[in-house]
């Protein structure tokens, strides 16, 4: 027991000495700064840790404004020295430079309990990245375009890789890039593929983007940063560990670091004048133009339905409509155009069709001439067209239910609909029905009401009575067996008078039955078996001497006849029946006070 | 229904021919005279006519409709208005008689603002102003009806659905019991009113040395919340109350 509660108590004099001292170390409030290296490029990052001794307090930040920040968390220290006990909180971030420059990072301060703290400023210089060594290293971002000086709405494309030859956690891109004087439509999702660069095999991850320029003159793309977690590992002490490259048993650790693209310059050339055709509608790439009729034989007046389809790579978004010009003998109804765009051979393109309604309005043989559309083709540097062939339609005269309604045909297929004018206002007539002569209350009689609603409750209410009193005899068979005495005394009565005439044993037996029963029954006893002396016992208190004896009398009479020999006749069974019944009624009424 | 109309119709007709010799014209040619009045525009007549079937006994929705009619085609729009909320108690789901209603309703000069409580309580309890007071008295009687069928069965064979579906019919038949019930005691004790003169003072008290609250006019439409001798407090659904003389409102049903 003594040699438990030593080291008890020597462990609460630590503690309480060890509080002792605490209150005069956490009189002590510092707070300092220090960074992993004062100078670094755009592509760095710098480890910032703070360390604040003596309180817990958070301390305030400065101003990060040319970097981003990202925590890593607080780790806490406590030690104890000769009896004196110091604490210390370091909070680590990670500061990502934004821009070139000489930057202060501090001073931070601390206010805990109105004692102030301070830390000494960091300087840091943060230089522009180098190109040359974006690609190079284990791990590089690359943007480019396919055409640094296209024409205008001339398509390009923008090509941003992210190559490496290192395990990497995960990445995002932190600066998205600018595209201003651009269009831009993705070209498809970002694809992952293996690349050999300078001999070494790398990972590179691709997202391609179609830019369309739609001004002239120098345009920048400005850089866009990734940022990745790149794994790196610890060095481990033993040799041979066959787990050292997998992060799950903590041999590895995660490194955020950022990659930057340079900017790109493009040059936009406006699209030469010379040679421009008059129906030029600034559309840049390569295109097709097919045409399409619905039918070549119609009457006057009956609608064909004309499909053009212009389709290829290029700004076809930017095409409303194809001018048919001034067609003659008919009137042409245009219907909205559908753009289907479609990736063809890595460049945005897709398919436009145009229908149009054509009603004939002569009969004759009435020709369509080629549609055509102008465009330009930056890969020959020309203006060029796109053209269907001409089409032949044949026209047989309207029938008489057909004409044509060429005051119509300027103006819209349908006339707006007009709102209801209401021209005057008035009540709707009287009734003339004989139903006005009737009489009608227009609530009901409160004696109906009543009983209405009180009738079904009151059926339900009998029934519930009815039932419980059917369950409450079911379910005590002696008061129910008294109950029914008198009643089965009748049947059993009849029984015996139907037996006057008939041999002595009958009607001795269903005498003394019913006799035997009601009593029984009356006092819900066996009944069959009772004697005369019993009969003393049972009734004895109740009933007078007289109708004891009377009974007593009846008994030994039923029972002389039946088990003796006793004889009598008809006119003394008859008598014999009188008593009896005129006793069990005396007796019933007797028990039933 | 009909059955009972008929039976009344016929004893009416026999009423009629027992005292045809009465001088009087019977209460068939009085409709049909009055029917003639309104068709050829002598409306004081027709509503005279209509007057006299209700003087008579008759009483039913679409002759106190008729006679809504026959006050407004004179420009009596408060007994209009008054028979025609009167008509309503016995046909509330009548189209023709609504439109009527609220074309009288648009020729009354005074605009009371009556808020959406009203408009709220006839969304929520819809039935309400959709049923009579005789059909919310047939719908009670029936969910009650079926409700106490419900326990007596349950009585017998004890099944879980039951207990739902009577829980239900016990939801149903208080909801139809209570509003039978308001209905019932709008019904009887009909509170609402119309002006009928074509301007009325409302007063502080039931006298006319009191205050002037404010001026109603002809078809303007109140509640009634007191009597007192020839004076009748009344409130407007706006919330605001007087008195007015009883000779100058028209009580809806009590006509």
């Amino acid at each position: 027991m003594l040699s438990m509660t030593r080291p008890v108590l020597i462990l609460l004099c630590l503690l309480v000495t060890g509080f002792a001292f605490t209150g005069i170390s956490a009189a002590e409030v510092s707070v300092s700064a220090s960074v992993d290296k004062n100078e670094a490029s755009l592509d760095d990052y710098i480890v910032l840790k703070v360390t604040v001794e003596g309180t817990r307090e958070e301390p305030m930040m400065p101003d990060l404004s040319a970097f981003k920040f990202q925590s890593r968390g607080t780790s806490s220290q406590m030690t104890i020295i000769n009896g004196s006990m110091s604490s210390k909180l370091e909070y680590n971030y990670i500061l990502y430079p934004q821009k070139a420059g000489s930057f202060t990072i501090g001073p931070f301060t601390l206010d805990a309990d109105g004692q102030k703290a301070t830390s000494s400023p960091i300087s840091i210089t943060i230089s522009k990245a180098e190109p040359q060594a974006r690609q190079s290293g284990e791990i590089f971002v690359t943007a480019s375009v396919d055409n640094e000086n296209p024409y205008i709405n001339e398509q390009i494309v923008y090509t941003l890789q992210f190559c490496r030859r290192v395990q990497i956690a995960g990445a995002s891109l932190t600066e998205q890039p600018s595209f201003d004087g651009f269009l831009v439509e993705n070209l498809g999702k970002e694809k992952e593929y293996s690349k050999v660069i300078n001999g070494q095999e790398y990972v590179v991850t691709e997202v391609r983007q179609a830019l369309v320029p739609v001004k002239t003159g120098a345009l920048e793309i400005t850089p866009s940063t990734l940022q990745a977690s790149v794994v790196s590992q610890r060095r481990s002490r033993r040799g041979g560990n066959p787990f050292a490259d997998d992060s799950f048993f903590g041999f590895s650790e995660t490194v955020p670091k950022n990659f930057r693209t340079g900017p790109i310059s493009v040059m936009v050339k406006p699209l030469p004048a010379e040679g421009r055709p008059a129906d030029f509608k600034n559309l840049v790439g390569d295109f097709t133009l097919t045409s399409q009729l619905g039918k070549t034989r119609v009457q006057a007046g009956e609608s064909i339905t004309l499909t053009l389809t212009v389709s290829g790579t290029g700004n076809l978004k930017s095409l409303q409509n194809v001018d048919m010009g001034q067609l003659q003998n008919f009137k042409v109804y245009d219907d909205k155009p559908v753009f289907e765009p479609a990736l063809i051979n890595g460049k945005i393109g897709g398919k436009l069709v145009i229908k149009k309604a054509l009603v004939p309005l002569v009969a004759g043989t009435l020709t369509i001439p080629a549609i055509s559309i102008s465009y330009f083709d930056p890969a020959s540097q020309s203006y060029k067209k796109a053209a269907g062939p001409a089409s032949v339609v044949q026209v047989s005269p309207a029938t008489d239910k057909e004409k044509i309604d060429l005051v119509q045909a300027a103006g819209q297929p349908s006339a707006a609909k007009q709102e209801v004018q209401v021209l005057g206002k008035d009540i709707l007539p009287i009734r003339t029905s004989h139903a006005v002569m009737s009489t009608e209350n227009p609530y009901p009689g409160f004696g109906i009401v009543l009983l209405f609603a009180l009738l079904p409750a009151a059926c339900f209410f009998a029934v519930f009575i009815v039932k419980r009193a059917r369950d409450r005899s079911s379910g005590d068979p002696g008061s129910a067996r008294m109950k029914n005495a008198y009643r089965n005394f009748t049947k059993n009565f009849s029984e015996a008078k139907k037996a006057l005439d008939a041999q002595d044993d009958q009607f001795y037996q269903t005498g003394s039955k019913a006799l035997k029963d009601f009593i029984g029954d009356r006092l819900n006893i066996a009944g069959q078996a009772l004697t005369p002396q019993d009969l003393e016992g049972l009734l004895g208190g109740d009933v007078s001497a007289e109708t004891l004896e009377e009974l007593k009398s009846l008994l030994e009479f039923f029972d002389s006849g039946q088990f003796g020999f006793r004889k009598c006749s008809v006119e003394e069974r008859k008598a014999v029946l009188g008593r009896m019944q005129k006793a069990v009624e005396h007796l019933n009424r007797v028990l039933r006070k | 229904m009909k059955i009972l109309r008929y039976f009344i119709l016929f004893f009416i007709c026999m009423y009629a021919a027992a005292h045809a010799d009465d001088g009087q014209p019977d209460i068939s040619t009085i409709f049909f005279q009055a029917n003639q009045a309104y068709k050829s525009g002598d409306f004081k007549a027709a509503a005279d006519g209509y007057e006299k079937l209700v003087g008579a006994g008759l009483r039913n929705g679409e002759l106190l409709y008729n006679l809504g009619n026959a006050y407004l085609k004179q420009g009596d729009t408060g007994r209009a208005i008054l028979n025609y909320r009167s008509a309503e108690m016995f046909l509330p789901r009548d189209a023709d008689l609504e439109a009527n209603l609220q074309y009288a309703l648009g020729l009354a000069k005074d605009k009371i603002d009556c808020g959406e409580g009203g408009s709220l309580l006839t969304t929520v309890c819809f039935w309400y102003a959709k049923l009579s007071c005789r059909e919310l008295c047939y719908v009670f009687f029936a969910v009650n009806a079926v409700f106490w069928l419900l326990l007596a069965v349950k009585f017998f064979m004890r099944r879980e659905m039951l207990g739902i579906s009577l829980y239900i019919t016990l939801f149903f038949t208080l909801l139809f019991g209570a509003s039978f019930g308001v209905k019932l005691y709008n019904t009887v004790y009909s509170l609402s009113g119309v002006v009928l003169a074509g301007e009325v003072m409302v007063r502080s008290g039931s006298s006319t040395s009191d205050t002037v609250l404010f001026k109603l006019h002809e078809g303007a439409e109140l509640t009634v919340a007191g009597q007192e001798n020839e004076w009748l407090k009344i409130t407007l659904c706006d919330g605001k109350k007087g008195w007015v003389q009883k000779s100058s409102v028209g009580i809806a049903g009590g006509s």
